[in-house]
């Protein structure tokens, strides 16, 4: 069976870009640098990029294409290729999937969220909505949390999920040029454009309310950007733009190394690894910058903005963003711009997502996709569920807190100590520059060798105290909600398993040693 | 706003669509970008 590539050069680094950008880029940026000392939060964050973002790209487009190589699309046969002399890192690699199908798992739920507050924009469903509390009422009502004036039952929510699913999944078995770069390739220009729209349209906004001049969006400009030079002492600000930096770019997921293995093993990864985080990079602080906060700031003043940013993600997009697009003419008409803007960025995301899954079943198989597809539709679709009916218990938290946080800061940690140490720096940089189309600084070899992984080790630690041990002991499970998590773990946990085993079903299969493909 | 969050915004803006921009001419101009080789 013959490997699938990417059509195109700008083919794959759209996919990358589409795979990065999500909601994050749009909320959680914002939020976290309203909170973490404004236009100072930036110089911790380009470090970051620097430091840790840059490297981990190059390292992950750099495995992925030379485990591509061998005919691997995952972790497991990429880890096991650069270091074939032990017989377990091909188990770490599991990671590399479990993590992605965790993601998966809630993602899909949200971007389905996000699918139907489009068709609610348009039809003016939540136009009755004037205040916060309300529109906090109608997204729980929507969630199925509660039974309200404006939802009676989860119906329209599990309605818009399988259009959601369904999409994704057709998306996926369509592969990986005629499906995931056909859908990026155009998803991520109308994106773009989407964010221009709404960016020009909230720089337009000026002092919506005579009565509150200083209400305008300049001074909303200023409280995203004004800088606040004490937070550049305080370690949690540092922390808090590395794990931005982190999280924004998709790395330590497993999904770049899958991308970048149906790459030929001449083509670039250099460039196209810049390209794809800078286009990144403009999403985020460009548009991202320029949209939820200012606009808010212009309508509901300093108190009220930094209320909203404090209240996170989903009541940024959800609760903020609807109550402030409503004040807009054609408001119904910017709200749907709005929510298709992220769904775009969602499915650009989730089919990054699935793919490893599928991929892992291909190759170490010999699956056809369509049969790939089948298994890891099934499996997914009852997975979902759990997020689906128990998102008032916590469980969507726990899967965010195993696939979407703990995973990602190991998996990139030992994939950095691999690359540098156990491959080697000598090897690991020769095979940067492969067909490179630009040549990295010297001093990254340095950086990558010794400073990512440091840096890495010590975001690792950090959270492990601060979050990951209270987490894990379940401290902060309200007991109602205690036997649901602990359920989510027996999920996730057989998951792991399952995934554990199939892997040593591969290996045991497989006893000659591996060639180049 | 005040200067600094101007001079942040301002800076912020330049480097990375300069960077982009750079990214993306160069991705164009070489020679394989219609096909991957």
């Amino acid at each position: 069976m013959a490997r699938e590539r990417w059509g195109s050069k700008l083919g794959v680094i759209m996919a990358v870009a589409g795979s990065a950008i999500g909601l994050g880029n749009f909320l959680r940026f914002p939020g976290q640098a309203a909170q973490n000392g404004g236009g100072a939060f930036l110089i911790p964050y380009f470090v970051a990029l620097l430091l840790l973002g840059l490297p981990l790209m190059w390292i992950e487009w750099t495995i992925g294409r030379f485990g591509g190589g061998f005919g691997h699309s995952t972790a497991p046969g990429m880890f096991h290729t650069l270091w074939n002399k032990n017989r377990f890192i091909k188990y770490f690699g599991v990671i590399g999937i479990f993590g992605p199908v965790v993601i998966y798992i809630y993602y899909v739920y949200i971007e389905s969220w996000l699918l139907g507050y489009s068709w609610f924009a348009l039809t003016g469903a939540y136009d009755g909505c004037q205040d916060k509390a309300s529109m906090a009422a109608f997204l729980k009502g929507y969630q199925g949390i509660v039974k309200n004036e404006y939802f009676s039952g989860l119906a329209p929510a599990y309605l818009f999920f399988l259009i959601t699913f369904a999409a994704n999944t057709l998306i996926v078995y369509l592969g990986v040029q005629r499906g995931i770069e056909a859908v990026c390739k155009y998803g991520l220009p109308i994106l773009f454009v989407l964010g221009v729209v709404l960016m020009v349209r909230v720089f337009a906004i000026g002092t919506p309310d005579a009565a509150q001049p200083d209400w305008n969006i300049v001074n909303g400009l200023g409280f995203l950007w004004n800088p606040d030079w004490s937070a550049l002492g305080s370690a949690k600000v540092w922390l808090a733009a590395a794990g931005q930096i982190f999280f924004t770019l998709s790395v330590g997921i497993g999904v770049i190394l899958t991308y970048a293995s149906y790459l030929t093993p001449k083509d670039d990864v250099a460039l196209s690894g810049l390209t794809a985080a800078a286009t990144n990079e403009v999403a985020e602080v460009i548009l991202g910058g320029s949209i939820v906060i200012p606009a808010a700031f212009a309508f509901f003043g300093p108190a009220g903005t930094a209320e909203f940013a404090k209240g996170g993600t989903f009541d940024l997009g959800f609760v903020t963003m609807p109550l402030v697009i409503q004040q807009f003419p054609y408001g119904n008409l910017f709200g749907f711009a709005w929510f298709i803007l992220l769904f775009i960025a969602g499915v650009t995301s989730s089919i990054s997502l699935a793919q490893p899954a599928i991929a892992f079943l291909e190759d170490e198989f010999g699956l056809s996709k369509k049969e790939a597809t089948l298994i890891f539709a099934v499996n997914s679709f009852v997975l979902c569920h759990a997020a689906i009916l128990f998102i008032g218990n916590g469980v969507l938290g726990e899967l965010d807190f195993w696939g979407g946080t703990f995973c990602l800061v190991l998996f990139a940690t030992v994939e950095t100590i691999l690359f540098g140490w156990v491959f080697g720096m000598e090897k690991a940089w020769t095979e940067l520059h492969v067909g490179s189309d630009i040549t990295i600084p010297k001093i990254y070899r340095w950086i990558i060798k010794y400073v990512t992984p440091l840096v890495l080790l010590t975001i690792l630690g950090w959270w492990l105290w601060q979050e990951g041990i209270p987490t894990a002991m379940m401290e902060n499970v309200a007991p109602e909600n205690a036997r649901y998590v602990l359920g989510a773990r027996i999920m996730l946990l057989s998951l792991l398993a399952e995934l554990v085993c199939l892997v040593w079903i591969v290996w045991r299969r497989r006893r000659a040693p591996e060639v180049p493909a | 706003m005040t200067l600094g969050g101007w001079i942040f915004l301002g800076a912020s803006w330049l480097l990375i669509l300069g960077l982009f921009t750079y990214c993306l001419v160069r991705t164009l101009r070489e020679k394989d970008s219609g096909e991957t080789s």
